[in-house]
C-alpha cells in the first residue's frame, strides 16, 4: 500500500544561512510530486532532510501517521536516488542491487533465493537484466540512473525520492527516461517525491508540482493550475517568460500611463504589476493601446515568430510571441494589446 | 594512446622530423634516469647483498641466525605488527573525521597529522624520553608503579608510531575527500548500519589508498633508525632493533654480518616493493576505475 | 559472516568470470590480517616469557664489546657454577657521554662500565642513583683495567713515527677525530699536550708543536669510527691516533700485514672505571649478582681476559704472558697530575675559546 508522506512546519540552517524557513505539505499516496525551484532554494535540502540526511532544527516528518523522529534510518525505508547515483563502484550492479537486502538484520533477511528473485525481478524492471554482472563503471549515464533506481526500490520503500534523477544526463537521454519514469511510476504506484531546477521536467512528470523559492513553498499544486494560476509573481516568473508591466489599479481597472490596459475586477485600488506571457499579447494598430512602440528585433523558431517591442515608458522592450502572418517589420509602428494576464499587487 | 601513435603514423610527413627530434630527448631523459637509479638505487643493493655473501653462504647463515640478530628480527617484525594495526585504526578514523566533518581547528589537525614528516626523528625519540624518562614529566610516576616504557618495548613501539602515522592518513585523507560521503549515505539509506557502511562501503572504496599507506608505513616502521635509536637504550638481544643491530655490527668492525643484517631489511624492503608491484599491476583496471569512476 | 554470505551469493548467481577471484581475494586479505594479528600476540607472549630469568643490564662505552663478551661469558658460568640459577647479562654499548645520558634517563642498568669518571660523577649527580662517593668503593679507582694512546702506522712505518714530535713534522698526515665532538680525540689530543709539557716544557713551544700538529690533520672526523675509516679503507694520512686496545682490534680486522702499533715514548693513562647502580639494583634486587659482578672484574680469570682483551690490566701476574708481551712499557700521566682533573682540561682545552679553538686553524 503506498503511503503518504507530510511535511510539518521544517526549519533548517546551515550556519547563518536559512535553507528551510518552514516548509509544510503533504505528499498524497501513489503521488508523483516535483520540488522545482531554482539551485539554493532548499529543495535537495528538504529531499534529504525528508531521508534523514539531514537535522533540522523545527518540524516533523511523517510517513501515514508515523514520525520519522521515532524510525531508524532501516526502519525508515527510503529510497533515494541520488545525484549522481552513489552507485557502489567495488560491486557488481547486481550487488549494487542486493546490497539493501543483504544489509539487513539476519531475521529479516531474505535467502538467497528470494534475494536473487527479487533482484533479477527489479533489474528487469528497469530493463538491465543483462547487465547484473557489470561494474557501474562499464554502464552509460542512464543505465547507471536505472540500478540507482532498481537499488532504492529493493528495500521496499514507503516512499521514493530523487535527487534531480535527470540532471547528469544528456538532452536525448533525459526525454526518453523522463517518459520511462512515468510509465514505471504508474506501474509500481509508489509515493514518490523528486527534486528538480527544470519547469519543463517537473510539469510533464509530476501529479503536483511544489515550488520552493528562499526555503519556503511559494506554491503547490498541479502542473495546470500553477501554470495557469500563479499564487506570487515568483511562480509566475519561474515557470515561464514574462513581461511586467507595472498599473495603477483604479475601480476595477488597471491603468498604464494614464490609460485603461486591462480589466481588473475585483481588485482594490492601488499599484500593481501585470505579467504577461509572450503569447498573450496581439498587434494592433498603432495608438490603439498605450503599449505603443517600434519593432526593434524580429526573428523566427520554427512556425513562431519573436518579436521585441520598444516601449517609451517601460524600461525594458516587450517579448512578443505569434503564429499570425505577416510577421511584424522592424522598425515598425505597432501597439500591443494585452489577452490575458497575471495581476500582482505590489506591496 | 594507441590514438597518439596511429595518428602519428598516419601524418608522417608532417610529424616526423619533430618526432624524431622528441625520440632523442625521451632517449636522453630515460637513459640519464635510468642511469641514476643504477647508480644511487641499485648498486647500493647489489652492493649490501655483495658484501653480505663476500665470506660465503655459511659466514652468511651464520650471521643472520646468531641470537642477536634473530632477536632483532623478532623485534623488528613485533614492533611492526603492533604499528601497523594501530596506525591503520588511528589513520583510518583520523582521515575520516577530516574528509567527513568541518569543525574549528581542522586545518591544525591537519597539520599536526604531517608533523612527523618534519620533526627530525631523533628530536621525536627524544619528545618520548623527555615524557616518559626517569627525569622526564611521567618518569618518577612510571618508575614507582613498574612501568617500563622507555628503553623498553612500548617506547620503542611509541617512537615508531610517531614516525610512521603519517602514512597512512595522508594516502586516506585526499581520497575519502574525492570520494566524498554520498556512497556511505546512500548505504545508510540503503538500511545499512553505520559498521556494515564503513566495512562493505567506505573500506572498499579507499582499500588501495589505506593498501599503499599500509605497505608505507609498515616499511617505515621496520627500517625507522633515528627515533627507535634515541629511545632504545641499545640492550642487545633485547631493544636492538635490525637497523640498530646494523649499526652496532657495522661499528664493531664486523661488516660481513653488518651487511648480512641490512639485507634483511634490503629483503624486507623489497618484498614491500614487490607486493606494491603485484597489487597495482594485478589490480591496474580496478584501481583506474576505481579512480575515475564517480 | 554477514560478508561471507554476501561473496558467496555472488558467485552463484553470477555468471561473470570477473566475480569468482574477487572473493577469495577478499578473504585472503582478511586471513592475511588475521595472521598478521596472531604473530603479533604470539611474540608478546614470547617476550613475556623471555622476561622469567634473572637479567643483568651493563651499561657500557663502545670499544668494551668484546671485552666484556667474554669477561660475561666467564662470570655467567662461574656464577651457574656456585649459584647454581641461569644468568644472563645485558649489554648496551654506545658513546659514553650518550650512555650516561640514558642512565640518567632512566635506561635500568645495574652496573654502568664507561670511558670516565665524570660520566658516571654526572649519573650520580643527576639521578642519584648512586653515592657521590662511588669511587672509592672499588680498588683502583674503581677502575679494573686501563689503556692509552698509541700510534697506528702503515706496515713498515715508511714515514720513521717513532714519537709524538715526528706529528708535527712537514709532510706528515696525523689521523684524528675532532675533539669537539669525539672524546677519544680528547685523549689524543691532551696525550699530545703532555709530552710537549713535558719535553718542550716553554708554553709558546708547546703551542707552536700543537698548532704545527693540528696542521698535519686534513681532515677532522666526527667520531673515532669514521676517523679509522678514513685512515684503513680511505688511505688517508700516515698515522692514526688510537686507543691501544683498539688499535690491537684494527690489527686483526684489517689483518695483520696492514698496519704495525707504535707506543711513543710518553702518553696519557686512561682508568675506565665502573659502578654500581644502587638505586637500580634495590629496585631490581639484583645487588648481590651485580655486586659480584664488578668485584669479579679484579679477579685474576677477569684479569687474564681484560689482557687478553688489549686492556692493560690492574694485576698483570694473572694474565697470561703473551698478551702481556704486546704492551709496551710507557710512561703514562694521568689527567689529575698533568692537567689537575678533568673538568679544569675541559674548560682549558676543548670550550670555545680553549686552546683547540685558538691553536687550530682550518687552512682556507
Amino acid at each position: 500500500m503506498p503511503v503518504s508522506l507530510t511535511v510539518e512546519n521544517i526549519e533548517k540552517k546551515f550556519g547563518q544561512f536559512p535553507a528551510l524557513r518552514g516548509v509544510s505539505m503533504t505528499v498524497a499516496p501513489g503521488e508523483l510530486m516535483a520540488l522545482l525551484g531554482p539551485s539554493g532554494s532548499g529543495k535537495t535540502t528538504l529531499l534529504r532532510a525528508i531521508a534523514g540526511l539531514e537535522q533540522v532544527e523545527k518540524g516533523r516528518v511523517l510517513f501515514d501517521d508515523i514520525d520519522a523522529e521515532s524510525l531508524s534510518f532501516r526502519d525508515r525505508r527510503i529510497g533515494f536516488v541520488f545525484q549522481h547515483y552513489a552507485l557502489f563502484r567495488h560491486l557488481s550492479v547486481y550487488e549494487n542491487v542486493a546490497f539493501g537486502l543483504r544489509a539487513r538484520p539476519r531475521r529479516e533477511r531474505p535467502n538467497e533465493g528470494e534475494i536473487h528473485k527479487r533482484v533479477n525481478n527489479l533489474l528487469d524492471l528497469v530493463q538491465l537484466g543483462e547487465l547484473g554482472a557489470r561494474f557501474p563503471s562499464q554502464l552509460s549515464g542512464g543505465q547507471r540512473q536505472r540500478v540507482a533506481l532498481a537499488r532504492a526500490l529493493a528495500i521496499e520503500p514507503r516512499i521514493l525520492l530523487l535527487d534531480e534523477p535527470f540532471g547528469a544526463l544528456d538532452a536525448q537521454v533525459r526525454k526518453d527516461l523522463r517518459q520511462w519514469l512515468r510509465e514505471l511510476h504508474t506501474r509500481i504506484g509508489q509515493t514518490t517525491l523528486f527534486v528538480t531546477h527544470d519547469q519543463a521536467e517537473a510539469t510533464e512528470l509530476a501529479d503536483r508540482v511544489a515550488i520552493l523559492n528562499h526555503g519556503i513553498i511559494e506554491q503547490l499544486a498541479s502542473p495546470h493550475e500553477i501554470y495557469e494560476h500563479p499564487q506570487t509573481p515568483f511562480v509566475c516568473k519561474f515557470l515561464g517568460e514574462t513581461n511586467v508591466i507595472p498599473v495603477e489599479l483604479k475601480g476595477g481597472q488597471a491603468y498604464f500611463d494614464g490609460y485603461r490596459v486591462y480589466d481588473a475586477t475585483n481588485y482594490a485600488d492601488g499599484t500593481a504589476d501585470l505579467y504577461i506571457r509572450p503569447y498573450l499579447f496581439k498587434l494592433a494598430q498603432p495608438g490603439s493601446s498605450p503599449l505603443s512602440g517600434i519593432i526593434t528585433h524580429v526573428h523566427q523558431t520554427g512556425p513562431y515568430w519573436r518579436a521585441e517591442l520598444t516601449v517609451g515608458n517601460l524600461a525594458k522592450p516587450l517579448t512578443i510571441e505569434g503564429l499570425t502572418r505577416p510577421l511584424p517589420i522592424l522598425g515598425e509602428h505597432v501597439a500591443a494589446t494585452i489577452e490575458s494576464a497575471h495581476l500582482f499587487k505590489t506591496p | 594512446m594507441s590514438k597518439m601513435i596511429s595518428a602519428s603514423r598516419s601524418q608522417p610527413a608532417r610529424n616526423g622530423s619533430a618526432l624524431r627530434e622528441s625520440n632523442a630527448v625521451k632517449a636522453l631523459l630515460i637513459g640519464t634516469a635510468l642511469t641514476f637509479l643504477a647508480l644511487f638505487l641499485f648498486l647500493p643493493l647489489v652492493i649490501v647483498f655483495m658484501e653480505a655473501l663476500q665470506r660465503g653462504l655459511t659466514t652468511y647463515l651464520e650471521a643472520i641466525t646468531e641470537p642477536d640478530a634473530l632477536s632483532a628480527m623478532r623485534l623488528t617484525l613485533l614492533v611492526a605488527a603492533i604499528v601497523v594495526p594501530i596506525n591503520v585504526i588511528v589513520g583510518i578514523a583520523g582521515s575520516w573525521t577530516i574528509a567527513r566533518f568541518d569543525f574549528r581547528g581542522k586545518n591544525l589537525l591537519v597539520s599536526l597529522i604531517d608533523l612527523p614528516f618534519s620533526v627530525s626523528p631523533v628530536i621525536a625519540g627524544l619528545i618520548y624520553v623527555l615524557l616518559f624518562g626517569a627525569q622526564g614529566y611521567f618518569g618518577p610516576w612510571l618508575r614507582e608503579h613498574g612501568i617500563e616504557i622507555i628503553f623498553a618495548l612500548p617506547g620503542i613501539v611509541l617512537a615508531t608510531m610517531f614516525v610512521t602515522f603519517p602514512f597512512v592518513a595522508r594516502e586516506l585523507i585526499p581520497h575519502m575527500e574525492t570520494l566524498g560521503s554520498t556512497d556511505e549515505e546512500a548505504a545508510l539509506t540503503l538500511g545499512a548500519s553505520p559498521w556494515q557502511t564503513f566495512f562493505k562501503i567506505t573500506l572498499p572504496n579507499v582499500k588501495w589508498s589505506l593498501l599503499y599507506g599500509v605497505l608505507l608505513c609498515n616499511a617505515r616502521a621496520m627500517g625507522e633508525f633515528g627515533a627507535v635509536a634515541v629511545v632504545s637504550g641499545k640492550i642487545r638481544g633485547v631493544t636492538t632493533t635490525l637497523p640498530l643491530q646494523v649499526e652496532i655490527l657495522y661499528n664493531e668492525y664486523m661488516g660481513t654480518a653488518a651487511f648480512a643484517v641490512a639485507s634483511l631489511l634490503a629483503f624486507l624492503a623489497l618484498i614491500t616493493l614487490a607486493a606494491k608491484t603485484i597489487l597495482e599491476w594485478h589490480y591496474a583496471k580496478e584501481i583506474a576505475a576505481m579512480r575515475h569512476n564517480s | 559472516m554477514g560478508d561471507r554470505l554476501l561473496f558467496n551469493a555472488g558467485k552463484h548467481v553470477l555468471v561473470h568470470p570477473r566475480s569468482a577471484p574477487a572473493i577469495g581475494r577478499r578473504r585472503r586479505i582478511f586471513d592475511i590480517g588475521l595472521t598478521l594479528a596472531a604473530f603479533a600476540i604470539l611474540f608478546v607472549a614470547m617476550s613475556q616469557a623471555r622476561a622469567q630469568t634473572v637479567e643483568l643490564l651493563n651499561v657500557s662505552y663502545d670499544p668494551t664489546r668484546e671485552l666484556y663478551r667474554a669477561v660475561n661469558a666467564a662470570f655467567s658460568a662461574e656464577w651457574r657454577k656456585k649459584n647454581g640459577s641461569a644468568l644472563s647479562i645485558r649489554q648496551s654499548h654506545g658513546g659514553s657521554g650518550a650512555q650516561a645520558r640514558t642512565v640518567i634517563d632512566g635506561l635500568n642498568a645495574d652496573v654502568v662500565t664507561l670511558a670516565l669518571a665524570g660520566d658516571i660523577s654526572a649519573i650520580a649527580e643527576r639521578a642519584k642513583l648512586l653515592p657521590q662517593n662511588w669511587q672509592s668503593r672499588l680498588p683502583n679507582n674503581s677502575s679494573p683495567y686501563t689503556s692509552t694512546i698509541v700510534f697506528l702506522v702503515r706496515k713498515g712505518n715508511p714515514k720513521a713515527i717513532k714519537d709524538w714530535a715526528d706529528l708535527a713534522r712537514s709532510g706528515i698526515g696525523v689521523v684524528t677525530p675532532n675533539p669537539k665532538t669525539s672524546g677519544g680525540a680528547r685523549w689524543n689530543y691532551l696525550a699530545a699536550w703532555a709530552w710537549a709539557d713535558r719535553n718542550l716544557k716553554d708554553e709558546a713551544k708547546i703551542r707552536d708543536y700543537m698548532s704545527a700538529l693540528l696542521r698535519n690533520v686534513p681532515v677532522f672526523d666526527t667520531g673515532a669510527r669514521g676517523a679509522l675509516t678514513s685512515f684503513a679503507q680511505r688511505g688517508i694520512g700516515d698515522v692514526f691516533l688510537s686507543w691501544e686496545n683498539e688499535a690491537f682490534l684494527a690489527l686483526d680486522e684489517f689483518g695483520p700485514g696492514k698496519f704495525d702499533i707504535v707506543v711513543p715514548s710518553l702518553s696519557i693513562l686512561a682508568e675506565p672505571p665502573v659502578a654500581l647502580l644502587d638505586a637500580n639494583v634495590d629496585r631490581k634486587g639484583t645487588r648481590a649478582v651485580a655486586e659480584a659482578y664488578l668485584e669479579f672484574l679484579y679477579t685474576p680469570a677477569a684479569q687474564a681476559i681484560i689482557a687478553r682483551n688489549h686492556y692493560r690490566p690492574r694485576f698483570p701476574d694473572a694474565a697470561d704472558p703473551k698478551d702481556l708481551a704486546k704492551f709496551v712499557k710507557v710512561d703514562l700521566v694521568t689527567i689529575d697530575d698533568a692537567f689537575g682533573g678533568w673538568a679544569k682540561a675541559q674548560k682549558t682545552h676543548f670550550a670555545d675559546g680553549g686552546t683547540f679553538d685558538t691553536l687550530y686553524k682550518p687552512s682556507r
